[in-house]
């Protein structure tokens, strides 16, 4: 069950005001309603990952085509500024 | 000389400020650099593949949660189509921030306006200056959000426009004031909601960063 509250509070398949609401009644559900609460937001997570990890890997993409043309007197200008989005995005999409 | 009627003196000053306010929101011609529009295009596209995806995981959830016994559950699959728009809401503005703040910056650099520390000169100026092109450029890309198309109109939600997104980014760059001014009118609770997502000191300063790395990315 520690497990399964641990996964609500962290999910971002839930409105803030959801998770309160399923926290404070987690302990009264069945034992087939927690296990498939459990499985519903496993599958969201996993796709929610995967889809960010797939935005993340075509926008870095770019980012390093970027730095690897830049020519000499650029490579360090943009491997700044790569690295400034790079920083923007993680903290973006958490 | 005549005098002015009573009640009238602050007619002609709001007319004014009107017509500065249209005059400031005509759109400046933006050049931008190769590696700007690179990553701008990258994070568009790239945030509707996102958007997508994760509108569907959430519909999908919300489905299987309406069908199990506990109310909280069952209340919370239900508000997934709305949560899935907030969602969608969210993705836009993320996916859209590459290309709105690289108007931004150019326009800030267009002006000579440091940036830096100085992220109020640039918000201004996406509030103003790049407000007539910016409007036109996200009022097409919002026209075909899938929340607007199919989840607005089902459940019987209002749409979002492109003002909630500017509204969105001028809070996110601390025009909270001015921001507050262009949410009266609007559509309400999704502005409030949009602008408060964007709005944490996470987006903030998330923010802060891509637009310094657009920044360096300028033309020489």
């Amino acid at each position: 069950m520690q497990e399964l509250k641990h996964k609500i509070q962290h999910t971002t398949l839930f409105s803030d005001e959801d998770k309160i609401a399923i926290l404070a009644a987690v302990d009264t559900y069945s034992a087939d309603d927690v296990k498939a609460l459990e499985a519903i937001i496993d599958e969201f997570d996993t796709k929610h990952q995967e889809a960010v990890s797939e935005y993340k890997k075509s926008v870095y993409g770019v980012l390093d085509t970027i730095v690897a043309k830049a020519s000499f007197s650029d490579k360090k200008r943009f491997q700044n500024a790569t690295s400034d989005i790079r920083t923007g995005v993680e903290a973006l999409l958490q | 000389m005549s005098e002015i009627p009573k009640g009238t003196q602050f007619v002609g000053q709001a007319d004014a400020r009107n017509l500065r306010a249209a005059e400031a929101a005509k759109p400046v011609d933006v050049k931008l650099s190769p590696e700007q529009t690179a990553v701008a295009d990258v994070m568009k596209q790239s945030g509707q593949v996102l958007e997508e995806k994760i509108v569907d995981a959430s519909e999908k959830a919300g489905e299987q949660l309406k069908k199990l016994q506990g109310k909280a559950l069952v209340d919370a699959g239900l508000k997934q189509m709305g949560y899935g728009a907030w969602e969608s809401i969210k993705s836009e503005l993320k996916w859209g921030i590459g290309g709105a703040l690289v108007g931004g910056v150019a326009g800030a650099a267009k002006a000579n306006a440091t940036l830096g520390s100085d992220f109020i000169s640039m918000g201004a100026m996406m509030g103003a200056s790049q407000g007539g092109g910016l409007g036109a450029f996200v009022g097409y890309e919002t026209a075909g959000l899938r929340y607007n198309k199919k989840v607005a109109p089902d459940r019987n939600l209002p749409k979002t426009e492109w003002y909630d997104w500017v509204a969105g980014n001028l809070s996110m760059v601390g025009l909270s004031v001015l921001a507050r001014g262009k949410a009266r009118g609007t559509s309400g609770s999704i502005m409030a909601t949009a602008a408060r997502l964007v709005t944490n000191p996470i987006s903030i300063g998330g923010l802060r960063n891509v637009a310094n790395g657009l920044w360096q990315m300028r033309k020489g």
